[in-house]
């Protein structure tokens, strides 16, 4: 082994990278472009910044208890109500949902507080998108007043207190506070606990979708560019700079390692920048486990680095590396979860996805973030890095020695 | 032969002479899609992919065996859940560790504290890395509730004198049913003087009562999805699957790509000096122009083509019913891409200056214009950059005519802004081809 070959190769690597300032756009910008974007996205699909909006309208037909959900639905911290005394034609709701102006429509029947009066069956239509996870929101806080209110209605029919005393049937009064009190903590009850990594008194839940961006896009982008790359070696051999290097008498183990090493070294400075600009700009918080986030990433690095190599071992010219480079850059990623979670796909896809490193690498990344895992519970998941790395390197390895001339 | 064909022929012929280059260009898309196909789409080979059964643990409580079983059956049955009955520690473990993605604590003495008043607390755990699948069963497990608390609040506003902490001797007498032993019960009823069954029978018919009212819906609520209303006005001729809603926007997005390589020849040709000989010959710079977009064209119309024919032919994906819409899109889509890719193309000078700029440019039009999401899910201020873009037309245009099932009608406005980006597009591709060629940098 020749360490001062390598150490020339790794350098002239380098150098000939950070010369072409277009590279930056590769390894930095659009990676955190597609962090904040797809971040956005799937957060909420309807993204825009501003708060939601439920628009109500026929409020002037409404009685107080329709009124008070309203005012009970103006006081959620999720979105905002928009009420209209006139009332509207459904098409007029559609199109306001359909626009994304608004996510949530409700429409009173012009009648509703007579109806009630009279003990009729009043209408209520909501209009919804359940696509877009505002209005998801807002359905399930317009469901749960709107059962409230459902209930309370038809229970008060009960309510006659000339002939409650004879019939038992029928009580003397509705307890408007009682209801709501009860209501509101009801005695059946559902407790919800996140088993996610504790943090001090709260419980880190993976539902910031920037908490899944922003290590899937700096994977993904760490294993592009050195695909991407494999383009190098083959304009090296088509230029025959290769063989030049072989001047200084290397073996080929020195050009496999210098090659490598190279794509390493620039894997993890790109890696370590995206991780730390995510951490800083977003708050990502990557675990506890310093040791098992390293050790992810160095063999996330050496795999992808060793795949660039073997796929530039294998093109025959740049066009073939080039779309091959961007099959495997997005199939792999796409397969492994780093673009939607596996969870959605079916079971042997997502048995697939986590045996390829893609997916090895974005699950400890799931569970360092999420469950809080260090090393030893992440080690069948590095394992498998590992493996993919070595079982790479050396398959570019022995497609180098056909270059040995 | 016109010069324009014979230039637009030698391209073409180029293309397919590349046989590797045409082949990635199309390998590269369908092994994308063929994913998204075996993830989501199913269809003739795959078969109906659905997401699968959540793992769900089952524990706690005293229920007997046989009810644990017909609950287990009963989640099982729904197809959405994959159940197992544990105790408490290990469903936290299996939630810890994701092999289940929730699990559902009961309280010790269910039925006792259901029936007589005690307060019940339902655990849920969390899988905090399955946002999808532990989020539903939350969903579920909310909804299901709701109807619950909503009624035991009404009734408990109604007559509060039968709250069961309350109720004195009619709760030992339920103590005494649930016992196990109901002679108990029995022979309280046998030592009563009338009182303790005469509150039973009121009760009883109130229970009775209470049920009956909220049998009967006091107010009708009519809930519109709108994904239900955008089928039903399509008559079920558009589907909501996401291959569907991906192969389109996946397609417009490669085609971008294979623009972008049919303009990036036009710099080959300039460094290899051979578009300098063609400028010699009879040939004008309009007509070089308009035979690399001619080009570009046709290769971007048919690969949009032959993806949507492969999704549907291998996965079932539902290409409308209107074919000839789906050509026209095709044809406009590939127009406007030729001419945006020209006009970069005579922006800048060299073919690496312009690999740089049609990537950035091909990335952030696709984030921005539709093809990583659908177009039906961008809000507001996305969708007034979007609009810029010529994807999301396209995009737009296969949205109204796979995803609704929508007519020629529905896209004619979509079409119309492709074309009309094509042409200005042309126009000014031609423009600076004819000031670069003054200038004498072409050659």
């Amino acid at each position: 082994m020749n360490p001062r070959f390598i150490g020339a190769i790794v350098a002239m690597r380098l150098r000939r990278i950070a010369a072409d300032r277009g590279n930056v756009i590769w390894l930095l910008v659009m990676p955190l472009v597609f962090t904040f974007m797809m971040g956005e996205l799937m957060g909420d699909w309807s993204a825009s910044g501003a708060k939601p909006t439920l628009v109500v309208y026929g409020m002037r037909g409404a009685d107080p208890a329709f009124s008070a959900m309203v005012d009970r639905l103006g006081t959620s911290d999720d979105f905002r109500v928009v009420a209209r005394d006139t009332t509207a034609a459904p098409a007029r709701a559609r199109r306001l949902l359909e626009g994304k102006y608004v996510s949530g429509a409700l429409i009173i029947a012009e009648d509703y507080a007579d109806s009630v009066a009279a003990g009729q069956r009043p209408r209520v239509q909501f209009f919804y998108d359940s696509d877009r996870r505002s209005s998801q929101g807002v359905r399930r806080a317009v469901d749960r007043e709107l059962a409230r209110l459902a209930t309370r209605t038809a229970a008060e029919r009960l309510v006659d207190p000339a002939a409650a005393d004879s019939d038992p049937a029928l009580a003397s009064a509705f307890d408007d506070s009682a209801y709501a009190r009860l209501y509101e903590e009801p005695r059946v009850r559902l407790e919800t606990e996140v088993r996610g990594r504790s943090r001090g008194a709260d419980l880190l839940v993976l539902d910031d979708a920037r908490e899944h961006s922003a290590p899937s896009y700096t994977l993904m982008f760490i294993l592009m560019f050195m695909l991407m790359s494999a383009k190098d070696l083959v304009l090296e051999r088509q230029n025959r700079t290769l063989d030049r290097l072989r001047i200084a008498h290397p073996s080929t183990g020195d050009l496999v390692l210098g090659f490598f090493l190279s794509g390493f070294v620039l894997g993890l400075v790109q890696g370590g920048l995206l991780l730390l600009i995510n951490s800083l700009w977003t708050g990502i918080d990557y675990g506890d486990s310093p040791a098992a986030l390293v050790l992810v990433m160095v063999l996330f690095v050496a795999m992808s680095s060793a795949a660039g190599l073997l796929l530039g071992t294998l093109a025959t010219s740049g066009g073939q590396a080039d779309g091959l480079g961007m099959v495997f850059g997005l199939g792999l990623p796409a397969l492994g979860g780093l673009w939607w979670p596996l969870e959605v796909t079916p079971e042997f896809m997502q048995e697939f996805g986590r045996a390829l490193p893609t997916g090895q690498a974005i699950t400890v990344f799931h569970d360092l973030i999420g469950r809080g895992h260090g090393v030893a519970e992440v080690a069948p998941m590095l394992w498998g890095l590992g493996f993919w790395a070595v079982l790479l390197l050396v398959l570019a390895a022995l497609r180098f020695r056909r270059y040995s001339v | 032969m016109p010069p324009v064909i014979t230039l637009v022929r030698k391209d073409l012929l180029r293309q397919v002479r590349d046989v590797k280059g045409l082949l990635l260009y199309l390998i590269a898309p369908l092994f994308l899609t063929t994913i998204m196909g075996m993830a989501f789409g199913g269809g003739s080979i795959f078969g109906e992919q659905r997401i699968s059964a959540i793992p769900l643990a089952l524990a706690g409580g005293d229920l007997p065996e046989e009810m644990k079983e017909r609950l287990a059956e009963g989640l099982q049955e729904t197809e959405l859940f994959a159940v197992t009955w544990t105790d408490t520690a290990t469903a936290g473990r299996l939630v810890e560790r994701g092999d289940a993605k929730a699990a559902l604590i009961l309280p010790d003495r269910l039925g006792d504290r259901f029936f007589t008043g005690e307060d019940v607390e339902i655990g849920l755990l969390k899988d905090p890395n399955s946002p999808v699948k532990a989020g539903l069963v939350e969903l579920i497990l909310t909804d299901a509730l709701r109807q619950f608390q909503a009624g035991e609040a009404a009734y408990r506003s109604l007559w509060p004198e039968d709250d069961w902490s309350r109720a004195g001797d009619a709760a030992v007498v339920y103590e005494d049913f649930t016992s196990g032993d109901p002679r108990r019960m029995l022979r309280a009823l046998r030592r009563d003087d009338g009182q303790l069954r005469e509150g039973l029978l009121d009760r009883a018919e109130r229970w009775l009562a209470f049920s009956d009212a909220m049998q009967e819906p006091a107010v009708t609520f009519v809930r519109h999805d709108r994904q239900e209303w955008e089928e039903s006005g399509t008559a079920g001729a558009g589907s909501a699957s996401l291959y569907d809603l991906f192969l389109p926007t996946f397609a417009v997005f490669f085609m971008m790509w294979g623009a972008a390589n049919i303009v990036r020849e036009l710099h080959r040709e300039r460094e290899n000096r051979t578009l300098a000989r063609l400028l010699v010959g009879p040939v004008s710079g309009r007509e070089i122009t308009l035979a690399k977009w001619v080009t570009a064209l046709l290769v971007g119309a048919s690969q949009l083509l032959l993806l949507l024919l492969f999704g549907w032919v291998l996965f079932g994906v539902n290409i409308g019913h209107a074919p000839l819409a789906v050509l026209l899109v095709a044809v406009a889509a590939g127009a406007a891409a030729a001419s945006v890719y020209l006009v970069l193309g005579m922006i800048v000078r060299t073919e690496k200056a312009l690999d740089a700029l049609t990537t950035v440019f091909t990335l952030v039009s696709g984030m921005i214009g539709g093809n990583f999401f659908p177009v039906d899910a961008m809000g507001p201020t996305l969708l007034f950059f979007g609009r810029a873009t010529f994807n999301y037309w396209a995009n737009r245009a296969y949205s109204d005519l796979i995803t609704h099932g929508r007519g020629l009608e529905a896209v004619v406005g979509e079409i119309s802004v492709l074309v009309a980006i094509a042409a200005i597009g042309l126009t000014l591709a031609m423009l600076l081809f004819s000031l670069r060629q003054r200038r004498g940098v072409l050659v």
